[in-house]
């Protein structure tokens, strides 16, 4: 799971008030190296929750994400590039990501996030 | 054509075996990958940067592939974790996230998240129920809600999928404006029994009309997203062809096996074309 992903990610259980942001507790992180894309860093950090994701890569165990957006810095190279490292390349492989409302967990095993819900979890609907 | 939804859970249908069998499937590649093309051009996006997009039923990632080849990143869920395994192994694979999710349970993204949103030959399985709980109008309106909130204003939505029934393509589209999207279904090919196909395509403009479907039926494909493994098949019945010449000395053959004496003899006249008489 990227932090890209986390960034959007949101418990959708029926109990849950926002369900957002889910807590991390990683125990595998692995940092690939994909190559930097200017365009799209450009346009998905406009729709990036940045106090989630600074939070989200302190709970990896990064702490270089400054509190707030420079805005001298959004057209920052070096800036963007480790951006899009944190956003892109950072994927927990396995851990826990817990919904801040209901403490409901969902394993992460091999990269992949377990959200399967039961019919009695999920959103009522009229219909 | 199998009707693999018929079979049980798609997760007990996409099993480990199944999923292999699938990803190197060249005839399955070829037209997972020729769909999720004619998703991408009816999705419209604005190509002017790489877009953040939804695959629903993403399996073993040939749909999510198509969407990195045209330089998107894209989240993928699917309800069969053995699919999904399959699609982590993909190596090539750097912009696609993957999670295990059923889509008639919601999704599990804040609003306003993705600049569009694909389903590749998976929503079918939505109008079949595969527990006293599920119920299939319930899980489609539960899905195409949450759909509503998880795109942003102005993105667009195309699932391609294949009715069973026409009905089914009707209860679809009626869960999906019962939400507030605007929108309907293009029909490839039409005329074709083997290469149609029905893409609901969704969008937030109330002044949205579908564009039209494809109708030269010459390259398309025909269904493939079952390796025919399934038990439960259903036979469907040619129509109007006639009884072949073929046909008729396999029924006479059959007849003359089981005994029976006044079986008429296969000539030059087996099985050939009348004139039509009124
Ligand atoms: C024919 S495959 C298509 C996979 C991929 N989109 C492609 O084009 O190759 C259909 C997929 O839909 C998935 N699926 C079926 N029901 C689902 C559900 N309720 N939620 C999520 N995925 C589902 C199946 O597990 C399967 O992987």
């Amino acid at each position: 799971m990227k932090l890209l992903t986390h960034n959007h990610l949101r418990s959708n259980v029926r109990t849950a008030t926002t369900g957002y942001p889910l807590i991390i507790t990683p125990t595998e992180i692995r940092v690939t190296d994909t190559e930097y894309n200017d365009k799209f860093v450009k346009h998905v950090m406009q729709n990036v929750n940045w106090p989630v994701l600074v939070q989200a890569a302190s709970q990896c165990g990064i702490t270089t994400l400054p509190p707030t957006i420079p805005p001298n810095l959004t057209s920052d190279t070096s800036f963007l590039q480790a951006l899009h490292h944190v956003l892109v390349n950072v994927n927990v492989v396995s851990g826990v990501l817990k919904c801040p409302d209901t403490g409901r967990e969902f394993s992460i095993r091999d990269g992949i996030c377990d959200f399967m819900l039961e019919e009695e979890e999920c959103e009522n609907v009229k219909i | 054509m199998s009707r693999p939804e018929l079979t049980g859970a798609a997760a007990n249908f996409y099993n480990d075996t199944e999923a292999r069998k699938y990803d190197t499937n060249s005839r399955m590649i070829g037209i997972q990958a020729e769909i999720t093309q004619r998703a991408l051009e009816l999705l419209q996006l604005d190509d002017s940067f790489p877009n953040f997009i939804l695959d629903v039923g993403c399996g073993s990632g040939l749909s999510g592939k198509v969407l990195e080849e045209a330089g998107h990143y894209w989240c993928g869920l699917d309800v069969s974790r053995d699919m999904l395994n399959v699609a982590s192994e993909r190596e090539t694979s750097t912009k696609g996230d993957l999670a295990h999710h059923d889509m008639g349970t919601g999704l599990p993204f804040r609003a306003a998240s993705f600049d569009g949103m694909i389903s590749i030959s998976a929503l079918q399985w939505l109008c079949y129920s595969n527990s006293s709980k599920q119920v299939p109008k319930r899980r489609l309106v539960r899905f195409f809600s949450a759909l509503y909130g998880v795109l942003k204003r102005g993105a667009r939505a195309v699932l391609q999928f294949y009715p069973e029934t026409p009905e089914q393509a009707v209860l679809i589209s009626e869960c999906a404006a019962k939400v507030g999207f605007a929108g309907g279904v293009v029909v490839d090919y039409p005329n074709s029994t083997k290469a149609k196909k029905h893409y609901l395509v969704l969008s937030f403009d109330r002044g949205y009309s579908t564009p039209k479907g494809l109708q030269s039926a010459a390259q398309a494909g025909v269904r493939v997203d079952s390796s025919g493994s399934s038990k439960r098949v259903k036979v469907v019945k040619k129509k109007g062809k006639g009884k072949t010449k073929e046909w008729i000395e396999h029924k006479k053959e059959v007849q003359r096996k089981k005994g029976f004496e006044n079986v008429r003899k296969d000539t030059k006249f087996t099985g050939r074309k009348r004139k039509d008489k009124f």
